[in-house]
């Protein structure tokens, strides 16, 4: 009896190990000949997951192979993005994470990373930022905070997710074109953007960007203002909120949702990819997804954002470096 | 608004979204039974699923998940030793030693019960006082939070078992221990060694199961010599019956309403509630009992007093994702990202737009209330069934599962490291009579202790006694101050009884 409890015990264990450790085997063929392992940079639950589950739904579809999750958090972010950097390039690892934790937070934690590091496969969302202020606050519009913001004596305050996210980044990137220093301003860190809408709801902050899912609501009751947004065209649902090149900014801002390699990945498992990527992007399942999500099909791109994403390692490094030091 | 809830119910009165209140309860009992497995995992990886079906099916079979999920993690945590989650561990501390005594069945039933009670007082305060309490929850900025998190971290007065001092020790280590990632406000990686898989800090499932799971398991593997079969036969399977248990659990109904009480306030409190609730209800429970000696010994009392704050927590928490549209954890934030695939934009404009289908939610968050309760006592049956797995087999597969959750839970080997390290330091605690709570305690509330001060300090330009301009922030630390010295002298006079 005690031979048998300790053989079945054994066995039990063996048997779960082996159904929930991943297969070592790899066989030689055309890629890909077996699944993709694709490391979310965030917890299960947030916008990446999302946007990941949505690709993932489709891709077997266009790649002939599924996307495995894999959750590498931390660091804001950057733990997935410096997993991938020493990654194998076979293209069985990728990343998938925002900007905020592919180029920002990496530059503002001063790692040793550089857009070279990775490679770009595709972008799946961006979400414009507006920027808003509460109905009680004295900004009407940009040009009013620009004004307050270049004579004011003292600091003025705005509320954002933390230093050196990407809503941050889209203020740097304003007072850039409007010659102001950042030092200018007081800037309350939240953790995120649930807490900086709270802090903005309880009458302790006015000044913030934000995206249109989060502000709708209090647009039409009138509690939030929408004073400009950071796209290079309107958006449908404020179509009477200019963007900031109309009015003289050239402020494209967002927070943006991209695939990413490891480095120096073959060219033709990158073709592989991107070209199953511009067929997994007409997807009518994705663009069901989409649409549900309240998110904008066109900005899933994937033949234009290598340069794009070179631009803005570019722009951030500059930026934050100039930020950062004061 | 009663006619509203009646329209409502017959929205939700039809056998699919019945259906799915069933399969989430179920799934999630499951789930959160099995030690490093909790609601949460269970429900981000199930959402996706419920953007493609009725918002009545999908969100309902995701809210029964998460409630059976939480009522899911006290049965491993009494029966086994191993929480399925921090939040479940509060319930170890009395329930594993009732399960020692024999009373597995009585802490079972009674943890339904007030769960069942917890359940109810959360639901109904998402039902009629939610615009109320989301008004106050939305003045708790870093600074009110600062306060209440250190009010909490008094209840380590309450845990530490015999010895304060020891109970201190585990404290600091815990803090010590929550330091170890990134800095929350710099993003500077800090004692991390140069191991990248430390940067995101330790997990908290991997310490939890290592800390509980695998030390028990360490533990029993010391028992077992030439008598091991017959020192650790299985033990008999009694559940009792309900009466009964209503007669005992009745005795404790103060500690439950206080308890439940407070899991709907700290529930509705965007962030904090499932971690922070349930101690505070043991610590308070333990401060007001009359017997306060016999908690950490297998009372009932202990039992009760986190389950039902627990279970509150279920409904209060929708709270502030619902009116205001701020999400508090990653429950909320996958509820919430599964009501916008829908069409319904969490906000204030969500009851006056969609009045019809909120109603019906809060309906099935009520029907998966007693789901709950159906499902919750014809399993526990079969939960109890584990007791007569032969200790060889049981701890085999504790430890499997145990593998199995923290693994999957990140995909990380790393954290079964973690898992097996905080094991070996949790049987070390255990040999030197340290109580495991306090670390645990202290390493969950640390992070949001730091952070919260950090960014209330640059709110109030590095001025801390501006924290008690704030009136919330000023009645919590005048309350901790008191709950402090009112310990210091309780102890102090049974030193002096001692003495003399």
């Amino acid at each position: 009896m005690n031979i048998n409890m300790n053989r079945i015990s054994i066995f039990t264990v063996l048997s779960i190990m082996i159904y929930t450790l991943p297969s070592l085997s790899a066989n030689a063929g055309a890629y890909p000949d077996r699944p993709i392992s694709i490391a979310a940079c965030y917890s299960p639950g947030g916008g990446v997951d999302r946007n990941l589950r949505m690709v993932e739904r489709v891709a077997s579809k266009y790649l002939g192979q599924s996307l495995l999750p894999q959750y590498k958090t931390g660091g804001s972010g950057t733990v997935a993005m410096q997993y991938i950097k020493n990654a194998d390039a076979d293209g069985y690892e990728l990343a998938i994470c925002d900007n905020g934790g592919s180029i920002i937070a990496p530059i503002a934690q001063g790692l040793d990373l550089g857009a070279a590091d990775f490679t770009p496969i595709a972008q799946i969302s961006f979400v414009p930022w507006i920027m808003t202020t509460s109905s009680s606050s004295n900004y009407k519009s940009l040009e009013d905070f620009i004004g307050a913001a270049s004579s004011s004596e003292g600091r003025i305050p705005i509320e954002i997710s933390d230093i050196a996210t990407s809503d941050h980044y889209g203020w740097l990137l304003l007072l850039k074109e409007a010659g102001i220093s950042p030092n200018n301003f007081k800037w309350n860190p939240h953790g995120g953007g649930g807490p900086k809408m709270r802090a903005i709801l309880a009458g302790e902050g006015n000044l913030f960007f934000d995206d249109a899912g989060e502000i709708a609501g209090y647009v039409n009751d009138g509690s939030l203002v929408p004073l400009a947004v950071a796209n290079d065209t309107r958006l449908p649902g404020f179509p009477n909120v200019p963007t900031f090149k109309e009015l003289g900014y050239n402020v494209s801002a967002g927070s943006s949702v991209a695939i990413y390699g490891p480095p120096d990945m073959p060219s033709d498992i990158v073709d592989t990819l991107r070209t199953a990527m511009n067929e997994i992007k007409k997807d009518p399942a994705l663009l069901k997804a989409f649409e549900m999500t309240l998110q904008d099909p066109t900005t899933f791109v994937v033949d234009e954002f290598p340069s794009a994403y070179a631009n803005d390692w570019q722009n951030a490094g500059e930026l934050l470096a100039a930020a950062l030091a004061n | 608004m009663i006619e509203d809830l009646l329209a409502a119910s017959l929205l939700v009165l039809n056998w699919q979204t019945i259906l799915a209140i069933s399969a989430g309860t179920i799934v999630g009992l499951m789930i959160g039974a099995i030690p490093g497995l909790s609601a949460t995992m269970g429900m981000a990886l199930l959402s996706p699923f419920t953007f493609f079906v009725h918002p009545l099916i999908g969100i309902p079979f995701l809210i029964g998940l998460f409630k059976g999920g939480t009522f899911g993690g006290s049965v491993s945590a009494i029966l086994v030793g191993t929480p399925g989650t921090a939040a479940n561990a509060a319930t170890l501390l009395d329930g594993y030693e009732m399960k020692k005594k024999g009373k597995a069945g009585e802490a079972l039933l009674g943890a339904l019960h007030a769960s069942l009670v917890g359940d109810f007082f959360g639901t109904i305060a998402l039902i009629f006082g939610a615009p109320a309490l989301a008004l106050i929850a939305i003045k708790f900025g870093p600074i009110e939070f600062f306060a209440l998190i250190l009010f909490s971290l008094t209840m380590i007065c309450y845990v530490s078992g015999r010895s304060l001092a020891k109970g201190l020790l585990a404290a600091t280590l815990g803090i010590l221990f929550a330091l170890i990632g990134t800095d929350p406000l710099g993003g500077t990686p800090r004692l991390t060694f140069g191991l990248l898989e430390l940067q995101g800090g330790l997990n908290v499932i991997a310490l939890v199961t290592g800390l509980f799971g695998i030390t028990e398991v360490l533990i029993q593997i010391e028992k077992f010599g030439q008598n091991a079969y017959t020192k650790n036969a299985p033990q008999m399977v009694y559940l009792g019956t309900i009466r009964e248990n209503l007669k005992a659990v009745s005795k404790y109904l103060r500690t439950i309403v206080r308890s439940s009480l407070i899991g709907t306030f700290i529930g509705a409190l965007p962030g904090i509630g499932s971690e922070t609730s349930p101690w505070v209800a043991y610590g308070l429970a333990k401060r007001s009992s009359k017997d306060p000696d016999s908690f950490g010994k297998g009372t009932l009392e202990g039992v009760v007093a986190p389950e039902a704050a627990n279970n509150a927590v279920c409904g209060a928490a929708m709270i502030p994702m619902l009116v205001f549209g701020i999400p508090g954890d990653i429950v909320t934030a996958i509820l919430m990202s599964a009501l916008i695939a829908q069409g319904l934009q969490p906000g204030p404009f969500l009851l006056v737009e969609h009045r019809d289908v909120i109603y019906a939610l809060f309906m099935s968050v009520l029907i998966a209330t007693f789901a709950l309760y159906i499902f919750g006592r014809l399993t526990l049956k079969w939960w109890m069934r584990i007791l007569t797995i032969p200790a060889p087999l049981l701890y085999s597969i504790i430890v499997t599962f145990c593998v199995v959750g923290t693994y999957s839970y990140k995909s990380s080997s790393f954290d079964l490291v973690v898992m097996f390290i905080f094991g070996i330091i949790g049987y070390i605690f255990r040999k030197l009579d340290i109580a495991i709570a306090p670390l645990l305690l202290s390493f969950v509330l640390a992070k949001i202790l730091e952070e919260s001060l950090r960014r209330g300090l640059i709110m109030v330009d590095g001025n801390i006694l501006a924290f008690f301009e704030r009136p919330i922030a000023a009645i919590i630390l005048g309350l901790t101050v008191v709950i402090l010295i009112s310990f210091v002298l309780i102890e102090w006079r049974k030193w002096r009884k001692r003495r003399s």
